[in-house]
């Protein structure tokens, strides 16, 4: 099997699912829980710490491999009663060794993933930890020969004789104890001990085989951490913790507000965003509050309106243009019309025998729906760095330009638009500001003026203000062609987020979102006239 | 009088393994001349079976592949320049409706919202397809059938057939076949064992439970005869499944990287 470091611990449950289904989440096990081996808790799995901070190659394939066969295939819980701990040790491998038989009958490539793992050096001193390790091997690969009379025996009871035999089915849970027992028992005869204080379970991705027993996970002395639910936070009006929601499932929930410290008659909206986290691969619901509100009526500094320049209007033209491209309605390919002057042309020239030009059709284009735009400036601190090259001119002042010209270019077209700037300060708090609604009716002064305030502040939790912009825009009616254009000056970013791919993936899946429910999220670098679809 | 459909007959038998009783319900539906519309996922085998069908009734087919740029005049025709001036030449549309083959527009809901308005009057009794340009009406030959396909799981993006449309058809509904079935058709393309095959069929779908994981579809049977194929030029199963099912699934490294994981195990 290849060893591919480029695997993600985000897909890892993908792999899992791929096998035998089932969609585990992974948690690191706390560091001071020693030995670190996995532990399965029923949906929940806890791995070794290091492998969230190192590829280990195929370390995490076997480990979650073996925990899913155990899920599979693994017995109920047992009773420990009777057994001595040797002896439940013994019926974890004995179980270990079942579950990958059966998994192995229906995956057969996961024996070559296993076996590397097992180490049987016959030339080390025969303690239990090597034993141990010596009949794990030979009851994973029953044509290996092993010279210690206790691994052979162990052999032989595991596969009663009829191993390498078509059909074989490895013992029930009755033989494995009664094997266990036995086995259990001649080590005692051997005068081998158990040292539960170092003993490790062999191979290395095999898990700690505590949820084969009945009892309380807690009594083996190792806390069992959860994952954390949304963190209700201080309290207010702003707090999100305030009214957390209940445990509904949808993606995101929608509160009404009464106005407070907002223009008379704009009521305050709460919605609560879903956000990807690409690392266990799941959605956590309700994770995000975005808050959209009424812009200050007061404060930043008044720029004086100026209209829009031809540069910025080509750019916005681009932008508000077909996804694809719009063909020439003249001197086409297609179309079913002759374009007259064409054909005159393509004649002409066939009679002085030079080469014709086939585009001699007129194509009807089709008539451009109506377009509802939801304008949407990310105006967080770094917006207010200066363009290089651009003199002083800052990303916000930018932005305020190209977003006045794209507001005007709408309105001239008969479209719907909404201006919103958002900015984030962790989760809890998303803040869009609705300077323009999709219903009010345009004032080029107006517009200009709720642009001209905006104050550059906080970080941009992109995602959550794209899925609060497309939910906006897909309250337009359906016949609309349904946009949201989002200026921003680069990547997602927020001071509860470390790690730069987590938000980056997530705006991925907020696009991806809106594009299901028919708004197309065009996004803007105004610093280098970028545009991504 | 030479045939003008001979370019569009199908000359062999196409290998087809029926999965319940579409073979019947499509020849219901053609007796009676009823547009059919085949709903399934990419790869379930909803051209194969047109082709078997249209081989199996003796009728020549046109297959249209729409995509966002295809229009009505593409399928109904438009005058060209020659030497001696203009000609009409019938787009394939017309060419089916007037000479009596089976017309397959193959992912209908790509094709421009014009299109739809001009096979509606082919959809009903009234069997008529108005050429314009050519101030022609023109009456659909007995034979012709009008069949359309279109994979639902796309219409989450905007697209999707206007009622007006839809109801004019008769639909069928096609998935990937059990996975017998699907392994026997896997070793019948590509000549593998059955062993392989039904490896195949397993890993395949497997990978069809990662839709809401990462993966837009999962492994069609189309990907999985593909691989089987690979593996019959004696490529291990594993580079097959890799090259055929991982790569052409998915661009993210992570992704493939742990299909890859669980193709090797399956072998």
């Amino acid at each position: 099997m290849r060893s591919d470091a480029a695997a993600g611990h985000g897909q890892l449950p993908v792999f899992v699912r791929m096998l035998w289904g089932g969609s585990p989440v992974l948690h690191p096990l706390p560091e001071d829980i020693h030995p670190q081996r996995a532990r399965i808790d029923a949906d929940d799995w806890y791995l070794p710490a290091e492998l969230f901070h190192a590829d280990r190659g195929r370390l995490h394939f076997a480990m979650l491999a073996h925990a899913a066969a155990h899920r599979q295939f693994g017995l109920a819980p047992m009773q420990r009663g009777g057994l001595q701990p040797i002896q439940q040790i013994l019926v974890g491998l004995l179980e270990d060794a079942r579950v990958e038989w059966l998994a192995m009958q229906d995956l057969p490539g996961l024996r070559a993933l296993w076996t590397p793992f097992h180490s049987a050096d016959a030339a080390l001193t025969p303690t239990l930890e090597v034993l141990f390790a010596r009949l794990a091997r030979a009851l994973l690969d029953p044509a290996y020969v092993d010279a210690h009379p206790w691994v052979a025996r162990g052999q032989r009871l595991f596969f009663a004789g009829r191993e390498g035999e078509r059909g074989w089915q490895p013992p029930s849970c009755a033989v494995l104890r009664r094997v266990a027992s036995i086995l259990g028992h001649e080590l005692g005869q051997l005068r081998l001990r158990l040292n539960a204080g170092v003993f490790e379970i062999q191979p290395g991705y095999r898990d700690d085989n505590a949820h084969i027993w009945t009892m309380p996970a807690q009594a083996d002395g190792m806390p069992l951490p959860r994952p954390g639910a949304p963190a209700p936070d201080a309290s207010g009006d702003d707090a999100p913790g305030a009214d957390a929601p209940g445990a509904d499932a949808q993606a995101a929930r929608q509160d009404t507000a009464a106005p407070g410290g907002s223009p008379a008659g704009y009521a305050v909206r709460r919605l609560w965003t879903r956000e990807w986290d690409y690392r266990i691969r799941r959605y956590r619901e309700r994770w995000c509050c975005v808050r959209i509100e009424a812009p200050p009526v007061s404060g930043g500094v008044q720029v004086p309106q100026e209209p829009a320049s031809p540069a910025d209007r080509r750019i916005v033209q681009r932008i508000l243009s077909q996804a694809h491209r719009l063909p020439a309605r003249r001197r086409s390919m297609r179309g079913h019309l002759f374009d007259l002057p064409a054909v005159v042309d393509a004649r002409a020239a066939r009679r002085r025998r030079e080469p014709v030009d086939p585009r001699v059709y007129r194509e009807p284009v089709d008539r451009e729906p109506v377009q509802s735009v939801a304008i949407v400036l990310d105006v967080s601190a770094s917006t207010a760095a200066a363009i290089p090259g651009r003199g002083a001119q800052t990303v916000l002042e930018r932005m305020r330009r190209l977003a006045f010209a794209l507001a005007d270019a709408v309105a001239r077209s008969g479209g719907r638009c909404a201006v919103l700037a958002f900015a984030s300060a962790t989760r809890a708090q998303v803040r869009l500001q609705c300077l323009r609604n999709f219903g009010d009716p345009y004032d080029a002064a107006q517009a200009w003026a709720g642009l001209s305030r905006l104050v550059p502040g906080w970080s941009s939790r992109l995602g959550a203000a794209v899925r609060a912009a497309a939910i906006l825009a897909g309250e337009e009616p359906s016949g609309a062609r349904r946009r949201v254009v989002l200026l921003t000056d680069g990547h997602a970013h927020d001071i509860d987020s470390h790690d730069p791919r987590y938000l980056q993936e997530d705006l991925r899946c907020a696009r991806e979102e809106a594009r299901a429910l028919g708004v197309e999220v065009v996004t803007v670098d105004p610093q280098a006239l970028r545009r991504r679809r | 009088m030479s045939d003008p459909l001979v370019s569009w007959r199908i000359a062999a038998e196409p290998y087809y393994a029926p999965v319940g009783r579409e073979v019947e319900a499509f020849e219901a539906a053609a007796a009676l001349r009823m547009p059919l519309l085949l709903k399934g996922p990419t790869g379930c085998g909803k051209t194969r079976f047109i082709e078997h069908m249209a081989w199996r009734m003796g009728r020549a087919l046109v297959t249209i592949a729409c995509n966002e740029d295809t229009t009505a005049a593409d399928l109904v025709g438009r005058w060209l320049l020659d030497a001696d001036g203009t000609r009409w030449q019938d787009g394939p549309l017309a060419f089916a409706a007037r000479h009596g083959a089976i017309c397959y527009l193959d992912e209908v809901v790509e094709a421009r919202p014009d299109t739809a308005v001009i096979i509606h009057p082919l959809a009903d009794t009234r069997r008529v397809l108005p050429i314009e340009a050519r101030n022609e009406l023109l009456k659909a030959h007995p034979d012709f059938l009008l069949l359309a396909s279109f994979n639902p799981g796309y219409q989450g993006f905007g697209k999707g057939l206007k009622a007006s449309t839809r109801q004019r058809f008769c639909a069928m509904d096609f998935s990937y076949p059990q996975a017998q079935v699907e392994a026997a058709i896997v070793a019948h393309e590509s000549g593998v064992d059955a062993q392989i095959a039904h490896r195949l069929v397993m890993l395949g779908r497997k990978t069809r439970a990662l839709q809401d994981a990462g993966l837009e579809e999962g492994a069609s049977t189309r990907m999985l005869v593909h691989a089987a194929g690979l593996v019959a030029r004696g490529m291990s199963a594993s580079e097959a499944c890799r090259m055929a099912v991982v790569s052409a699934l998915t661009d993210d490294a992570d992704l493939c990287a742990v299909l890859s994981a669980a193709v090797d195990a399956a072998f």
